[in-house]
Parts: C-alpha cells; structure tokens; sequence
C-alpha cells in the first residue's frame, strides 16, 4: 500500500463527483432544484463545520449569518434601486461580516457551552428584530416574495434552473476550495490545535482569540454566502431563514455527515436534503424523522457517513494488503 | 543582567492563600534553578502566576526588564518565556511531528497564513527533524501521540517548550513519573541540551535536583523558606527538618 495507490483515489473521487455534478441538468427539473438545495446546504453546513469541526466552537447562532445575508439580497432586489447581483453579494457579505465581528468579540468571551448559549441568544434576538421592529420592511412572518434570479452580465440570466444551478456550483467550488486550503494551512493546523486543547496552544504562545475570532467571521461569511444564494434559488425569504431552528439543522446536518470531515458537510446535506425529499412525500413527519436518524447516526456512527466511508475504505485497503 | 524579577508575589483562590510574599530574581549568571518543596507547597501555581496562566493576586512580575504582571501568557511566550507541564498537555489526534510543527509554527510567520499548505514551509520542518533526532525521536515522527510511551511523551513535552526558542523555560517536573535511572538521564539531557537558557526547574527527586541546581529556592505553605546555593541549602537545618527530613527519615 505505497504512496501512489493513496493517491489516485481522491483524485479520482474528485473528478468523479465532478462529472456527476456537472451532468445534474440533464436530470428533470425537480431533480436539479434538489441538487441546487444540496449544494447550497453543504455551504452552509460547511460554514458549521469549521467553526465546529475544525475551532470546536458549537455556535447555535449560525442561521443568523444565513439569514442576514438572505434578507439583503431581499431587501435590496426587490425593494431598491440596486439590483446588480455583484453590487449586492458584496453588500451582504460585508453587512455578515460586520455582524460577525461585533458579534464575535461579545461571544468568544465565554467559552463552550455559554458561548453556544450567547450565540443562541444572538440569534435569536435577529430573529425578534427581524420580526417585530422591521416588520414595515420585512414583512414579518409574510417575508419577502418575487425575488427574481440574478442577472450575471455579459447577457447571462440564470433564470433556467440548469444555469442557476451552475452558479451554486461555481460559488460552491470556490467556497470548498478555499475551506480545503484553509484546513490544511498553518491557521487551520492551529485551529484543531485550539479545538483539541487550548490551553496548550496558549502556552505555546498563540493568540488563541485571535485564531477563533478569525474563524467566526469567515463562517460568517461562508454562512452568509449560502444564505444569499438561498434567497435567489428559493425566491422568498422570511423569518425562518433567521431561526434558531435552522441553526440547530446545520449542527444535525454536519453530525449526520460527519463532524470536522472535510466532504462532512456535503454528505450530510445529500443525505438531509434527499431523505426529507423522499420521506417527506409520505408523511408529514419529517422533523420527528429527521431527529431519529440524528439520534441513530450519534449512537452508531460518531463518525457521521464521512467516518463510516472512512472505516469502509479503510477495512478494504487493509483486506487488499493481506490479499 | 536580570532575566526574571519576581516581587512580592501573592496569589488567593477564595480565601486560600496559596502563594504569600513571593520575591526572588533571576539573573543571566545562574542558569539552573531548582525549586523544591512538599506538596501544595505552591509551586506549580508560582509556575502558572510567571507564565501568565493565573492572573495574580498581588505583587508583579518583570521579564527581561519589562513589567509583566497583567501582560497574557501568549505575549509572555513571545517574549521569551516558555513552560511544560507536569502532566504532558499535548495535542492528541496530532502525531508527534505534527506536535512539534504546532509548537514551532506559533511563532514562525506563516502562524496566521490560510491559504498555502503548511507542507510548504520546509524550514519548520527542518528544524522539526533536528529537534527529533536530538531527542533520539525522529523514528517515532509519524506515530500518534496515543501510542508514545510514558517517557517519550516526557520529551515531547520538553519539545514543544523548547521548540519557540525561549531564553527562559519553565520546567514542571520533567521527571514526573519516570524510573529514577531514567531521571537522571533526562536531567542530564536538559543540562547538555539547553546550555544557554536558564531553566527553573520544579524537582521531587532529591539527587535529581542537588546534582542539577546551581541554586535552589524552597517553597513552604506559600512562602520562599530559603534560597541559595545547594550545599546552603543541604546544610540548612529548617529545610531538613520541613522537608528535607521527610524524605531521608
């Protein structure tokens, strides 16, 4: 078992996948909105992730970052004279990253369960603003409708699910490819190092805040990215997109897949987001479902599918080297 | 020169006082200090007050003439200041080279770089093999923390205090939980290792800490009961009978 045979197999997973992907808009209609809602889950999840998988910070506030950026792209296309797509990913990502930084400070004061628990609060208080003050501009629990797809310029509409559909996947690849660089940095070696025993890493001498605080704003960030391509594909957005709820699912999602695993996030949101499809169309109890299926997958396999996929090829190297 | 001035430092948990008064200083010309002392004497606790673990109750700290007393642990690291632990405190789902790259990275200054593979700095690398092989662990490199032994998990715990360079390193107990043989091969590797930094050195083994110390500063419920050179202290008939007379019966 050499070098080289570890090799070839990510690579040939990754082209794979790749093709797989690529190929969805020759599927029916239905199919490739759920594969637009997969992509720009495992986003969202992936935001969860490394904050998570990778700092060990549990935050129940990431629907907060999701919504937020949602609501601007809402707001803005629909309601205001800005209505270039660039022009407004920009502002919404600027306006997350902002939250983020306030946000963060005040949080990473407290550590593991309280700091879950300030997130929480956050989030919850966004929601309650979003709600009830700004009810004249968010409409409440009515939210925001006929949000119209993105024009892209250089006369490309992805009005057409197939070609809305590449744009998640073009933002997707950038977003994954940048976290895939990022956890295998020297920040990213620091933050499992913060996860796995802080205490150590200041010791060594590292602004351990630093590294957190750094890592919450681009999960912000990555979470806001998800959550304005969401308000485009889904067209409307309300309240819900800011619960504390959908917090909570990102956490389910990114267990379910596979906590600080890299693919994690995406196996997750296949699973999620193909399941409720499924399960959904037979009864109307898909929360009830959807808890079992965590409570199954945290008591049998901690590792989430990720894990399992892991120990699965794991087993097979090994079987194939005794062969 | 003097390196670290410790003055009238105090520390309280609650109403406990664990530290009372604590004034001593270290200057460039002793480069090894054994602290002794029974237990909850309160020396770990003075090793956590200089690196800046535990804030302090009262008195202040300078490191290399700068006032340090509020100043956080990682800053003091950055200064010169580094520690280990009594209990190793690594980093467990790391292999050993991992660990050491950890350590040697924080103050490299790729510490903050997110977009390069951390394969990409050959030097960390470098002075992480040489680190290895002077402590006869480079073979272990790839092995996970879990399968290390006791003693080799003692090293990497030096490692990773070494590993920043620092001008003063506090050492916890180094020997914690070693065969004496062992002991004082790992004693003797400090002295020969690090030549030039000054260690303070936190000692249970008698032998150990008489053959190592150019001074020695003992500990009592809180307080410096004596300090100064090892022969002083041997021939001091308080530390025989607090503490010394324990050990020898």
């Amino acid at each position: 078992m050499g070098h080289k045979s570890l090799r070839w197999k990510p690579v040939l997973a990754i082209t794979v996948g790749a093709a797989v992907a690529l190929a969805v808009p020759i599927l029916p209609k239905y199919a490739v909105t759920l594969a637009t809602s997969i992509v720009i889950y495992s986003i969202y999840v992936s935001s969860a992730n490394l904050l998570t998988g990778y700092a060990g910070l549990v935050s129940l506030g990431q629907a907060m970052f999701w919504g937020a950026a949602a609501y601007v792209a809402a707001i803005l296309t629909t309601r205001s004279a800005v209505t270039n797509f660039y022009l407004i990913s920009f502002i919404g990502l600027f306006a997350v990253m902002v939250l983020s930084s306030f946000f963060g400070i005040l949080a990473l004061r407290v550590k593991r369960l309280y700091f879950m628990i300030v997130t929480f609060a956050f989030g919850h208080v966004l929601w309650c603003i979003a709600m009830y003050p700004m009810q004249h501009i968010t409409f409440g629990y009515d939210g925001i409708k006929d949000i119209p797809r993105p024009e892209l310029g250089f006369s490309l509409s992805t009005v057409s699910a197939a070609s809305f559909y590449y744009l998640v996947l073009a933002v997707a690849a950038v977003c994954f490819f940048g976290v895939h660089r990022l956890i295998k940095s020297p920040f990213g070696h620091a933050l499992v190092g913060i996860r796995d025993n802080e205490h150590r890493m200041v010791a060594l001498g590292y602004n351990t805040f630093a590294y957190k605080y750094i890592s919450y704003i681009l999960s912000a960030a990555l979470a806001g990215v998800s959550g304005l391509l969401f308000a485009y594909f889904n067209g409307y957005v309300n309240p819900a997109e800011l619960h504390w709820i959908w917090s909570g699912d990102a956490l389910m999602i990114m267990f379910i897949g596979g906590v600080g695993a890299f693919w994690g996030p995406l196996l997750g949101a296949i699973v999620y987001t193909g399941l409720r499809y499924w399960i959904s169309s037979y009864t109307m109890y898909w929360f009830g479902i959807e808890g079992i299926i965590f409570i199954l997958v945290v008591l049998f396999f901690r590792g989430g599918i990720a894990g399992f996929i892991i120990n699965l090829t794991g087993k097979w190297e090994r079987g194939r080297a005794q062969s | 020169m003097e390196e670290l001035k410790v003055e009238n430092l105090s520390k309280n948990f609650g109403g406990v006082t664990v530290l009372r008064n604590i004034s001593f200083s270290v200057t460039s010309e002793e480069r090894r200090i054994v602290i002794i002392g029974p237990n909850g004497a309160g020396k770990t606790t003075l090793f956590n007050l200089v690196s800046g673990e535990l804030p302090s109750s009262g008195g202040s700290i300078h490191l290399f003439g700068r006032d340090i007393t509020k100043m956080p642990c990682y800053r003091r690291t950055r200064l010169g200041l580094a520690r280990t632990f009594q209990v190793s405190d690594l980093f467990p789902h790391f292999t050993l080279m991992e660990n050491v790259l950890l350590a040697l990275q924080a103050h490299d200054s790729c510490s903050y770089q997110m977009l390069r593979s951390r394969r990409a700095y050959a030097h960390l690398y470098e002075k992480a093999k040489d680190l290895l092989k002077e402590l006869r662990l480079y073979e272990k490199r790839d092995d996970p923390i879990a399968s290390l032994s006791h003693g080799e998990t003692r090293l990497t715990e030096i490692i990773l205090g070494i590993a920043a360079g620092p001008r003063i390193l506090l050492l916890d107990e180094p020997t914690s939980g070693l065969t004496s043989s062992e002991g004082v091969w790992l004693a003797e590797l400090i002295r020969h290792l690090l030549k030039d930094i000054t260690i303070l050195m936190i000692e249970h083994d008698m032998n150990i800490a008489f053959d190592f110390a150019d001074r020695m500063i003992v500990l009592h419920q809180g307080e410096i009961v004596a300090d100064g050179r090892p022969e002083e202290i041997r021939a001091n008939p308080k530390i025989r009978e607090i503490y010394l007379g324990t050990v020898y019966g």
